[in-house]
């Protein structure tokens, strides 16, 4: 894959680290042992590289092997960081079981759970729901929502068993939180993610477990290789307050805080990284009462 | 077997109402829904604009109409003295209003760098002022025992940003504090408020033409089409009645799909 090196937010290197200020030094992850499911592409590779950066040991998981090997390779040539592979389908409780097992057998501990893995465009997308069959909309949900709890629980009694501490990332989707025809299952599954994040961080709260949830916008997973994919990246991000799609190496430095101890009292919390488009998204971009008088 | 003591959800005999704001539609459509309902409806302009004043008084008339007691009175609900004086007046001639809806509206649109101090302040007392001039008064005025319902109609823009409309988004938005804050004040004495939220009206300034090949907004709005003021009505004369004394703190929104729209 021929791409310019991620940068990761404003990150120290660890030659750097000494001269750091305080606050920064609460971002690192030195020692900490973290798992990135849909790791191996787009938001989860980021994240990941992101955690390793900051000083953690990454396990990811996918189910492709060769995407995830080849990821690790990626991440450790960068970070000089312990990269563990674990190829994974989330939709089953046994292989999340396993995935937290592994990890631990590997790593001694499990401090981060980012659960990233997620599918928007499987089947069912776009159908409308009296063509839905139940197949599809049990896979959207699957894929989505259960994965979530299969992988948070699996960390949770790992945390316990550690005696406390630990930290989960959900990652979720601006479609949960307003209409989304075109992926019903998704967008559903998705705002129980949402819900699941609330829930579960009030649960664990006392075990001092905290439990985040990320809900980016739309974000392009890999830089645009072809000026037609640069176009059509140009296109969508019209639509955007802030004039462009998100981009993956976006989503580092926010999983980075909110997996450190800079983000200690930060628990069930929502975190939009959209470009404006929530806090909006009643006129096309760049609308003004103004011109549409004078027009 | 017991049965439930049911009240009505679209029967307002016997109430009074007071609705301020005749500058926009929605303040004559609710009245009028009000009236029809069955309450005797008074009308107020929130500002002395010679036109709103007009808009009250032709509202009070189609009330007498329809068979109700009415009273139309000129505010400068901005002043929160006027609005005292006035409300004591309507009290006095009219009797205390048990349901009070603020429709005032203020727009004042421009780029933040040339937003003077003075049409910061404009937006700010004819939107968020005059809509806590009112609650107050409808606080102060409403006999103890009596359940209350204060209804305020605002616009999405307190909700969603849009450019150039910083002093009079930010003002609107004040007022969906109000609704939050004066629910819990209000809900040991069974007064109810609730918020309106519009979209993209057939009279919100700005909006451009109604046809959706010459104007891009119509496709952010799911019904592909603006609202109507006479879409008002019904929401408002449920959320006045006996029905909905349960129903508080809420900002409900009448936009054709605009708010879920992603």
């Amino acid at each position: 894959m021929v791409r310019e090196p991620a940068p990761v937010g404003r990150m120290r290197a660890d030659a750097e680290y000494e001269e750091a200020p305080m606050v920064l030094e609460r971002l690192r992850l030195d020692g900490k042992t973290a798992i990135v499911t849909g790791g191996s592409r787009g938001l989860g590779r980021e994240m990941a590289l992101a955690l390793a950066a900051a000083g953690a040991d990454v396990c990811i998981a996918a189910r492709g092997a060769e995407a995830l090997e080849n990821t690790a390779a990626f991440i450790r040539e960068r970070t000089g960081r312990r990269v563990l592979v674990v190829p994974t389908n989330v939709q089953h409780r046994e292989e999340c079981d396993a995935l937290i097992a592994r990890t631990v057998a590997e790593f001694g501990r499990l401090d981060i759970m980012v659960n990233n893995a997620g599918i928007g465009d499987r089947r069912g997308a776009g159908a409308r729901i009296w063509d839905l069959d139940d197949a599809d909309w049990h896979d959207a949900i699957e894929v989505n929502l259960y994965s979530t709890f299969y992988c948070s629980r699996a960390a949770i009694r790992q945390f316990r068993a550690q005696g406390g501490g630990g930290v989960i990332v959900n990652v979720a989707s601006g479609t949960a939180l307003r209409a989304a025809p075109d992926s019903l299952g998704y967008a559903a599954a998705k705002a129980g993610v949402i819900s699941l994040t609330k829930s579960v961080a009030a649960q664990v709260v006392g075990e001092g477990i905290r439990v985040n949830c990320i809900i980016p916008g739309f974000v392009a997973q890999a830089p645009a290789e072809s000026d037609q994919a640069r176009e059509f990246l140009a296109q969508r991000g019209r639509f955007i307050p802030v004039g462009r799609l998100g981009e993956a190496w976006e989503l580092g430095p926010l999983c980075v805080f909110l997996c450190s101890d800079a983000s200690s009292y930060i628990t069930a919390e929502t975190f939009v990284i959209d470009g404006g488009g929530l806090a909006g998204g009643i006129a096309p971009t760049g609308y003004s009462p103004l011109a549409a008088q004078e027009a | 077997m017991a049965d439930w003591e049911r009240k009505p959800g679209f029967d307002l005999t016997g109430k009074r109402a007071v609705v301020v704001g005749f500058g926009t539609p929605a303040g004559e459509a609710i009245a009028l829904a009000l009236a029809e309902a069955g309450a005797d409806v008074a009308t107020a302009s929130a500002t002395p604009d010679g036109e709103e004043v007009m808009a009250a008084k032709r509202a009070s008339k189609q009330i007498v109409e329809l068979g109700r007691v009415t009273f139309s009175q000129a505010w400068d609900a901005s002043l929160g003295t006027n609005v005292q004086v006035s409300m004591r007046q309507l009290v006095k001639e009219f009797g205390a209003p048990d349901i009070a809806v603020f429709a005032g509206d203020t727009f004042v649109a421009k780029p933040i760098e040339h937003t003077s101090d003075a049409e910061f302040a404009r937006a700010i007392q004819g939107n968020l002022a005059a809509a806590f001039h009112l609650a107050r008064s409808f606080f102060r005025e409403l006999p103890q025992g009596r359940a209350g319902r204060l209804i305020f109609v605002t616009p999405v823009f307190g909700e969603r940003g849009l450019s150039h409309l910083a002093a009079y988004g930010a003002a609107k938005a004040g007022i969906l504090g109000l609704v939050r804050v004066l629910s819990q004040e209000g809900a040991p004495r069974n007064i109810t408020v609730n918020a309106i939220s519009t979209g993209w009206m057939d009279w919100t300034p700005g909006r451009g033409p109604d046809d959706i090949s010459q104007n891009r907004l119509l496709r952010y709005i799911p019904m592909r089409r603006f609202g109507k003021a006479d879409e008002l009505g019904p929401l408002a004369v449920w959320l006045a009645s006996d029905a909905a004394g349960f129903v508080t703190g809420q900002v409900f929104h009448v936009d054709g799909g605009l708010t879920a729209h992603l």
